[in-house]
Formats: C-alpha cells, sequence, structure tokens
C-alpha cells in the first residue's frame, strides 16, 4: 500500500545528447562545400577507374594477372611485413625507454629519435648506399625503410605511454600480476590503439615508396609503376598496377580499423596530474643507452654524416642544375599554396565532424581517409591522364596542377590538425561571449580565432614539411624548367653526382627538422578528445 | 552596492519546444519577479536546459514568448540575438575563455574602455580574488573558475543571470559554501536569476521560489518550504526529497490513515466523507509513539550523524522510512510504533503514487 516515491522515468541525459540536437543549427552550405571536398578527394581514384574502364577490364586483368604481378606482389608484402614489426618493436621499445623509465639523458633522447622523420627516406636511402654497395634489394630495403621510418611508431606510442593511466599498472601488480605480465597486458595493451596506428602509417608510407627503392633496386609495385608511366609509356598497365597498389592500402586501413575498433581503451581519472613512477633502469642504464645510441647513429647519423660528408669531399662541378636557392624558392612556394588550400578544404569537414556529429558526417569524413591509400605516385597519374584526356593536357605539369595534388595527398595530415583546433573551440565558449554582448564576427575574432590559430598553423605546418620532402608525384607534375629541391636532388643522384646532390638534401632535412619537433610537442598536449 | 541594476521581471508564456518530432518543452508558463532567484528543478532530460537556451537566445521556441522587463525578446516573429538581450550565462564548468587571463575573461563583456579596469577590480572585489586577475584559468581551482565565471556573468551588469548546473562540477563541500557565497553575490547586486540544477537541495536552499519541471511541463511553482511541503505530484514529492505515501479515508474535515487521523488541509481538493485519497508524509513528520500508534518492525538502520533514517515495517505490510533527530539506539529488528502529525500532511486523490521499484535509485 505504501511506497517511498521517486522521480519518473528519465528520459536520455543531456550530457550524452548528440551535439547536433544542443548546439548552434549548422550553417546552410557546410555540408555542401564538404561534399564538394569530399568528391575533389575522390577525383584520382574515379579517374583511374574511368582510365582502366576506357582499356576495357579484360586488357587490364590481363596485364595485372602476369608472372611480375606476383614477384611484385611478393617483393612488395614481405617489405610491408618485415619493416612493418620491426617499426613496432622499435618504435614501442624506445617509446617505453624515453617515457617510461629512467634513462639518462630521456629529453634528449626524445627529439632525436624523431628527427630522422624529417629525412626524406630516399635521403636515407642515398646515405647508405653510398655508404656501402652492400645496401641493396630486399635486406637493403629493410634497413633503410626501418630506419627512416620507425618514428610514425614512436610518436604515437610515446604520447599514449605519457597520457595512459598507471594506476591500472598498480592495481595489476596489487592483484599478483608479475611485472612482464603486467606490462604485456596492461602497458602495451593501453598502447595497442596507438601501435596499430602508426604501423598503418608504416605500411602505408612503405605502399607509397618510390625514389628509395629506386636507389636500392629493390622492385615494387611502385616502382614498376613509375618505369610503366614514364619509361614505356604503357598506360593501361600502370593503371592496373594502381588499382592493385591501392587495394593493398585500403586492406592495410581496414585491417588497422578492425583490429583498434575492438580495443579502444578507457580510463579512469585523467584530471588529477600525478608524477608517474618510472622504472629504475639500475645497471640496464647501459645496454639501454648503447641501444638508443645505435639507432640514433644509424637512423640520424649516417644519413646526415654522408650527406655532410659528401658535400665537403664531392665534386662540385659537372651537371648543371638550378640553384639551392631558385629550388628552394619553388619549394617553398608549392609548398606554401598546398599548405593553404588543405588547411582551408579541411576546415568545413572538421567543423562538420566535431560540431555537427552524426552518422551521415562522420560516413563522409570517413570516406577521406581512402586518400591515405593512394600514393602520391597513384594521384600524380590519375590527374595527369585527366589532363591529358579531358583538358588538352593544358593542366598537366603546371604548377596549380602539382599544388592541386599535394593538397589531395596531405589532405588527412591537415584535417587532423583542423579537427584538433575545431575541437579546442567548443560552442559553449561562443554562446557564453554571444550572451556578453558581442557579434558573430567580434566573437570569431576575440574567441574563435585565437583558440583554432594554433591548431591551424600546425595542420598548414605538416602539409608544408609534407611537400618540401615530397618526391615521386613531383617528379611527375613539376612544370618543365622547374627544379624543386627533391627533384633537383634526384637528377643530380641519378647521374651519380652525389657531391651535387648532397647540399640539396641538407636543405630539405633543415627545412623539415626543427618545426616537426615543435609540432610533436603541439599534438602532445592537445587534450585527448582531440586526438 | 545595493541597485546596480534596474528591477528586471522575466515573463515566459506557452513555450514549445521540439528537436525534430521529439518533444522537449510542451508549453511552459513562468513568471519571475525582480530580484529573486527561481530554481528550475527537474531530473535530467526534462528540458530545463533547453529553457534556458532558449532565454538566452541560443535556441529559438516553436511557440510562445518571453518577455524580460516587459520586452519582447522571443515570439513568433521576434527574435532578439544572444548578444543584444543582457543576459549573464554561466553554464556547467564555467567555460572561461582558455586564452584569457582572469581579468581579461571578467573584463569581456564589458565596452566601455573608461569603467574597464575599476569594473574589473570591484568584481575581483566582490568574489574575493583580487589578487589572481593574472592567471589562466587552467591554473585555477574548480571553485575559483565558478566564481569567475559568474563574475563575468555579473560584470556587465546583466538584466537577467541564468546559471546552468553551476555547482555540478564541484565537490560536496564545496558546493555548498560556493553555494552561499553566490546567494551572498546574487542578492548584494539584487540580481534577478533563474538556476537550472536537478539537485534538490540546491533548489530548496538557494532559490527564493522554485519550479519543477518534468517531461517539459511545469508541474509545480512555489517557495521552497510550498514545493517540499506540499508537492502537487508524487513526482515532486520524491523529486524534493523522501516520501512516505498512505492510503487514507476523508471523514469529517479529518483524514484517517494507518498512523492514526490528520487534519485535511485546506489546499487539498475537496473530498467528501468516505472519500479514498493518498496521504504524503515526510519521513521526518513520523515519530516513535510513546503508546499506541501503528506497531512495525524495523528493517534498516541508516546512520547520518545529524538525523537516522529508518525503515519501518508496519504490520499492515507498508514499509515507511522515518527520520529521528541525532543517534539513537535502535537497531534491526526491534519493535516499535509510530505515530504521524495530527496537522500538515498533504492529501492526493487515490493512486496518485509512484512506482515502487523506481524507489530504489533515491536515497
Amino acid at each position: 500500500m505504501t511506497a517511498t516515491a521517486a522521480p519518473p522515468a528519465r528520459p536520455d541525459s543531456p550530457r550524452v545528447q548528440p551535439m547536433s540536437r544542443r548546439g548552434m543549427s549548422r550553417p546552410p552550405g557546410l555540408l555542401l562545400v564538404s561534399v564538394a571536398v569530399a568528391l575533389l578527394l575522390a577525383a584520382p581514384l574515379v579517374f583511374l577507374l574511368i582510365e582502366a574502364a576506357g582499356a576495357g577490364t579484360g586488357t587490364v586483368w590481363q596485364l595485372v594477372d602476369r608472372r611480375l604481378t606476383a614477384t611484385l606482389l611478393w617483393n612488395t608484402i614481405r617489405l610491408t611485413v618485415a619493416v612493418t614489426v620491426l617499426c613496432a618493436v622499435i618504435g614501442t621499445g624506445a617509446a617505453w625507454l624515453v617515457e617510461r623509465t629512467n634513462l639518462w639523458g630521456r629529453r634528449l633522447w626524445a627529439v632525436l629519435i624523431v628527427v630522422p622523420l624529417a629525412i626524406p627516406d630516399f635521403v636515407t636511402s642515398f646515405g647508405w648506399s653510398t655508404l656501402s654497395p652492400d645496401v641493396h634489394g630486399f635486406r637493403g630495403a629493410v634497413l633503410v625503410m626501418t630506419l627512416a621510418v620507425y618514428p610514425l611508431v614512436f610518436l604515437p606510442v610515446s604520447a599514449s605511454f605519457r597520457n595512459s593511466d598507471t594506476t591500472q599498472e598498480e592495481v595489476a601488480r596489487s592483484l599478483g600480476v608479475g611485472r612482464l605480465k603486467t606490462f604485456v597486458v596492461i602497458t602495451l595493451g593501453q598502447a595497442a590503439v596507438a601501435i596499430l596506428g602508426g604501423c598503418l602509417l608504416v605500411a602505408l608510407a612503405i605502399l607509397a615508396e618510390y625514389g628509395a627503392f629506386e636507389i636500392l633496386a629493390y622492385q615494387t609495385f611502385t616502382t614498376e609503376i613509375f618505369s610503366q608511366f614514364s619509361t614505356s609509356f604503357d598506360i593501361p598497365a600502370a593503371c592496373g598496377l594502381s588499382i592493385v597498389l591501392i587495394l593493398l592500402g585500403a586492406l592495410a586501413l581496414l585491417g588497422e580499423a578492425s583490429l583498434s575498433g575492438r580495443r579502444r581503451v578507457s580510463r579512469g581519472d585523467r584530471g588529477s596530474a600525478r608524477a608517474m613512477s618510472r622504472l629504475q633502469l639500475g645497471w640496464w642504464q647501459i645496454p639501454a643507452l648503447l641501444a638508443i645510441v645505435a639507432l640514433v647513429g644509424l637512423a640520424l647519423g649516417v644519413p646526415v654524416g654522408s650527406a655532410i660528408h659528401l658535400w665537403i669531399s664531392g665534386t662540385k662541378v659537372g651537371l648543371s642544375g638550378v640553384s639551392v636557392g631558385a629550388a628552394t624558392w619553388h619549394t617553398a612556394l608549392y609548398g606554401l599554396g598546398a599548405a593553404a588550400i588543405s588547411t582551408a578544404m579541411a576546415v568545413p569537414v572538421a567543423v562538420l565532424v566535431v560540431r555537427h556529429d552524426t552518422l551521415g558526417h562522420r560516413l563522409l569524413e570517413r570516406s577521406t581517409y581512402l586518400v591515405m591509400a593512394m600514393p602520391g605516385l597513384v594521384v600524380a597519374l590519375a590527374l595527369s591522364y585527366f589532363s591529358e584526356r579531358y583538358a588538352n593536357g593544358f593542366d598537366y605539369q603546371t604548377a596549380a596542377m602539382l599544388i592541386a595534388a599535394y593538397a589531395i595527398l596531405f589532405f588527412p595530415l591537415a584535417l587532423v590538425g583542423v579537427k584538433a583546433s575545431v575541437a579546442q573551440s567548443p560552442p559553449q565558449l561562443e554562446e557564453v561571449a554571444r550572451s556578453l554582448g558581442w557579434s558573430r564576427w567580434a566573437v570569431w575574432w576575440k574567441v574563435t580565432r585565437p583558440l583554432v590559430t594554433p591548431g591551424l598553423t600546425a595542420a598548414f605546418c605538416l602539409v608544408f614539411l609534407s611537400v618540401v620532402t615530397e618526391l615521386t608525384a613531383t617528379l611527375i607534375l613539376v612544370p618543365i624548367n622547374v627544379q624543386t629541391l627533391a627533384t633537383q636532388f634526384w637528377a643530380f643522384q641519378k647521374d651519380g653526382s652525389n657531391g651535387q646532390a648532397a647540399p640539396y638534401a641538407l636543405v630539405m632535412i633543415a627545412i623539415a627538422a626543427a618545426p616537426s619537433y615543435v609540432l610533436g610537442r603541439y599534438f602532445d598536449r592537445l587534450p585527448n578528445r582531440a586526438r | 552596492m545595493r541597485h546596480w541594476l534596474a528591477m528586471t521581471d522575466l515573463t515566459i508564456s506557452g513555450v514549445h519546444k521540439a528537436f525534430g518530432d521529439h518533444p522537449v518543452l510542451g508549453g511552459i508558463d513562468l513568471a519571475v519577479p525582480a530580484a529573486t532567484c527561481t530554481a528550475i528543478l527537474g531530473p535530467s532530460g526534462s528540458g530545463k536546459t533547453t529553457l534556458l537556451r532558449i532565454l538566452a537566445g541560443f535556441e529559438r521556441a516553436d511557440a510562445g514568448e518571453v518577455r524580460i522587463a516587459g520586452e519582447l525578446v522571443e515570439g513568433p516573429s521576434t527574435h532578439m540575438r544572444p548578444e543584444d538581450r543582457r543576459i549573464g550565462y554561466v553554464p556547467q564548468e564555467g567555460a572561461l575563455f582558455p586564452h584569457l587571463r582572469v581579468a581579461a575573461n571578467i573584463a569581456f563583456g564589458l565596452k566601455d574602455r573608461k569603467v574597464k579596469k575599476q569594473r574589473v577590480a570591484e568584481m575581483l572585489d566582490l568574489i574575493g580574488m583580487s589578487d589572481l586577475g593574472g592567471r589562466y584559468p587552467h591554473e585555477l581551482s574548480g571553485g575559483q573558475q565558478q566564481r569567475v565565471a559568474l563574475a563575468r556573468a555579473l560584470a556587465a551588469r546583466p538584466a537577467l543571470v541564468l546559471l546552468d548546473e553551476p555547482f555540478s562540477s564541484l565537490d560536496a563541500a564545496l558546493r555548498s559554501s560556493m553555494r552561499m557565497e553566490v546567494q551572498r553575490l546574487l542578492r548584494e547586486t539584487g540580481t534577478t536569476t533563474i538556476l537550472v540544477t536537478h539537485d534538490q537541495d540546491e533548489a530548496l536552499s538557494t532559490s527564493d521560489l522554485v519550479a519543477v519541471v518534468e517531461q517539459g511541463r511545469i508541474v509545480q511553482h512555489g517557495s521552497p518550504l510550498e514545493v517540499y511541503s506540499h508537492p502537487a505530484t508524487a513526482g515532486v514529492a520524491a523529486f524534493v526529497g523522501q516520501a512516505n505515501v498512505l492510503a487514507g479515508v476523508v471523514r469529517g474535515g479529518r483524514v484517517e490513515t494507518a498512523l492514526g487521523q490528520h487534519l485535511l488541509p485546506g489546499a487539498a481538493a475537496p473530498s467528501g466523507d468516505g472519500d479514498s485519497v493518498s496521504v504524503m508524509l515526510r519521513p521526518e513528520q513520523l515519530e516513535i509513539a510513546e503508546r499506541g500508534g501503528a506497531p512495525g518492525t524495523v528493517t534498516a538502520v541508516d546512520f547520518h550523524g545529524h538525523d537516522t533514517l529508518l525503515t519501518v515495517a508496519l504490520e499492515g505490510g507498508e514499509s515507511l522510512r522515518v527520520r529521528l533527530q541525532g543517534p539513537n539506539h535502535l537497531v534491526r529488528g526491534a519493535r516499535i510504533a509510530l505515530t504521524g502529525p495530527a496537522d500538515g500532511v498533504t492529501v492526493w486523490p487515490a493512486g496518485e503514487r509512484p512506482s515502487v521499484e523506481a524507489s530504489a535509485d533515491r536515497a
């Protein structure tokens, strides 16, 4: 008969209501612009499929279904697997030493371990091959690529170690689990998503690489497509192989998504900043230090050292080419243009997915990830076919075409930074600012702009740096009579004028190295929701 | 310090709002007198935050009107922009501008350069943070951030201040001291205030008037005392405290329950002799009888220090909550007898009773 009264059933809590219901309504045109961006990004793939269809699926299949393809597939896949596994081990190990132990000089190592990312892979390859003629073929490719791309694993994993919750490890130990098992199950378990993410980037980098393998005389899909295009002018064959290459990239993307999707880590209390207890290495300092010194020496010392050595001792006369100044000027010009366009294209997509998070908008954003599976070579080929066929070659090898290719190619990089920056400026702050008496434009200037500027700058720099070190697409699309740092380096290197090539390599490294450290630190400081 | 502001009242009439085909507000009518604090109390998802956002101008109402000091700010063909409404808005978690120092945050809504410096100093003094104007928001504690957010909202002398669960991110001890401080600030400045909350303690202790919202409608509007002592529905009764609901029968101006006879309140709907009704009693209205009373067994003892909450199963099968002052020596299984008060009970039509299973998550 009696009851202790209770409130009526509670419908969904307002905290979990999607932003689109509570935030400001979506500005008209935002979706339209975002769809246009997604279509532009899909354009290379569409051109490629049209080209393949034009040649006839039968012809393309014949070209693909050859012994050569099987060899290329074997070469590409075994290299990708070997390098990815090595990078996962080296990158994770180095990250653990730097972030979770009392390794001597860990702050310095944290910087030096990342710097090789700023060295173009083809420069690393050049450095090693001039050092020793034995560095070639499969073993050479594994060595060079591992040393060139392991920071792609180190960066996300060290950030994950830095931000993850060490109380889980303490709980595991208190439950009677040993040190080693705790490390494997808890520490690596928490970093698993970061490790997988890094491995994906490594795999995609290897699928896309051209210059390094050309120097090492190791044949992969990318080198074969390049020679089909530039030497034999066999467009249908290049097309067919490109499609296989994109499928491999898409496979890597899907694999990462399905593996990491099940492993999202929930974490406890993130508010209190607590000093993390570091493992005391004791006598293990010495072997740990030796390992790190060896890694930095091989990955950073060898390429930079041999470039400096060649620059000083190599022949400086011989072939004619553009000056370092002229090459730097053009490189910077293209880089600035592409960075501005990529960043601008990322803004509507980022606003749509961060501020108006619906399933449709998320799918739209995810569709742009497909660009990650498209190597620069393929994007460049697709754009050049298109211009030859439909624009009478008008745009082929013009600056506009090259900048468009860069903008498409590095869009995913720009999107990461822009999404982070949009998340830095929640709509709530704009609402408060409005209610304090400022108009929409004043609020943009006084609140939104200062909050998003660092992230937009980071996105801009990221694209700029990538353009500076890009070789493959540049070789195909660079305007006639123009040389960038990468193409001029390549021309000298190809003719064996190593002494002349070296200064171009050093300028590329110098431009890319310092800011990439700053960028790494920027992404590190972002709160987790932004990643 | 007093009379900073022109006294402002707020009138809301017939406000409706739906998101897609999901109705959120189903006709809200509310009058808020000048220089008072009205709490809008309701469970999560009842639409109270949406109402606040309509008042601030961040959402448009589908129908209805909002007037501030008689001026129409929201209507079928009117939508005053948020920046023109002179409303101080304090969202959950404060939402301080992270790139601006405390002083610049407070000065954000001040457009007159001449008074800016002095006004910021005044506000810093008011919130007791005079020496912290140069800090960045992330260098402040949660309570300090919340005080700065309030100072920022009050600095430009708004016509109306809206507080959206302003204390929910603070821990219990800090919450009650912040509540008192905010109350002091708002009283001192004579500000008309709307406080949205799902915390009944906060609503009852901080505000002059309470409007209880359930599923997009205001089910009761009155002083905290009225809402607590004479809740309009079982839902309101449960939301503002613990409630015992007993069956009763009306006889000659009194109502009879298992606990005895109680005076029929004048406010109750007219009931004739012999009518069955539901009777609501707060746990503190029950007492242990020295003689007589309804016999029962203590089934649970929750000791809270300042009081003790007993759960007592009557022989008739009803389970009642009884609040006793301070500690006592009763233990589980003790046999006692209960009586109810002679007057001050709340009477509803028979059958007005919340579901039993939902009672588990109160307490």
